[in-house]
């Protein structure tokens, strides 16, 4: 597992969607009640969620990927 | 049934697949990101049906608007899984857990969209624990079932 270049870039990308969430919450979400409903979701949020929706789907990719990996078993 | 699936098998398409380490890698992919939309949303219903979801909405208000977004991912499950089983036809046909798993999904297909529906459409209703229950039972079933194909291999 150690060696799988799809495990580490799996364990990259659980980091970034972590990193992204934090600096979410921290920020604009910090600001919820706040948005004005007429003018619609804030860019940066929307961006947040993209990145989230990218990030977790990728996750799922580099996961299965691992089972992939040249010489990967159970082991 | 055994020719049915010998002939699903020898089709052009699903041999291409089954030639493309690449294509089988994608198509699972494809039917794993069916499965988060799939399990997440009910998963979602189902908590609220048991009283440990989002308190702030009512349930019939998220089943509802959850609904699109339960059978988008269903969608995507059954036009991967089936590629998937032309690729090894002949060797799901002969796993139980194949079999297994198919009977789970009809029955959970048939349960959500009648039972499961009725009963989340119409919270608080006093079947909502059981219901909620059932329904977790019967998908979880279904991807565990999923997962055991992979790992029993047919004698």
């Amino acid at each position: 597992m150690y060696h799988s270049p799809a495990f580490r870039i799996k364990m990259l990308l659980l980091a970034l969607a972590g990193v992204n969430a934090v600096v979410f919450h921290r920020t604009v979400y910090r600001d919820a009640a706040n948005w004005d409903p007429a003018a619609g979701v804030p860019g940066r949020a929307r961006l947040a969620g993209l990145l989230s929706l990218v990030f977790w789907i990728a996750i799922i990719a580099a996961g299965r990927a691992i089972a992939y990996a040249p010489g990967y078993d159970l082991g | 049934m055994m020719p049915l699936f010998q002939w699903l098998q020898y089709t052009p398409l699903a041999q291409t697949i089954r030639h493309s380490a690449a294509l089988i890698a994608l198509l699972e992919i494809v039917h794993l990101i069916g499965l988060t939309l799939l399990l997440g949303t009910i998963l979602m219903v189902d908590l609220s049906l048991l009283g440990l979801g989002i308190d702030r909405q009512p349930v019939s208000r998220i089943a509802r608007e959850l609904n699109l977004f339960t059978v988008i991912g269903l969608a995507i499950m059954l036009v991967s899984g089936p590629l998937i089983l032309c690729s090894e036809a002949v060797r799901c046909y002969k796993t139980p857990a194949f079999w297994i798993k198919m009977a789970l999904l009809a029955i959970a297909i048939a349960f959500h969209f009648t039972i499961h529906r009725r009963v989340a459409l119409a919270a608080p209703h006093s079947s909502a624990r059981v219901v909620a229950v059932l329904s977790l039972a019967l998908w979880f079933g279904v991807a565990l079932a999923g997962k055991a194909i992979a790992i029993f291999q047919p004698a």
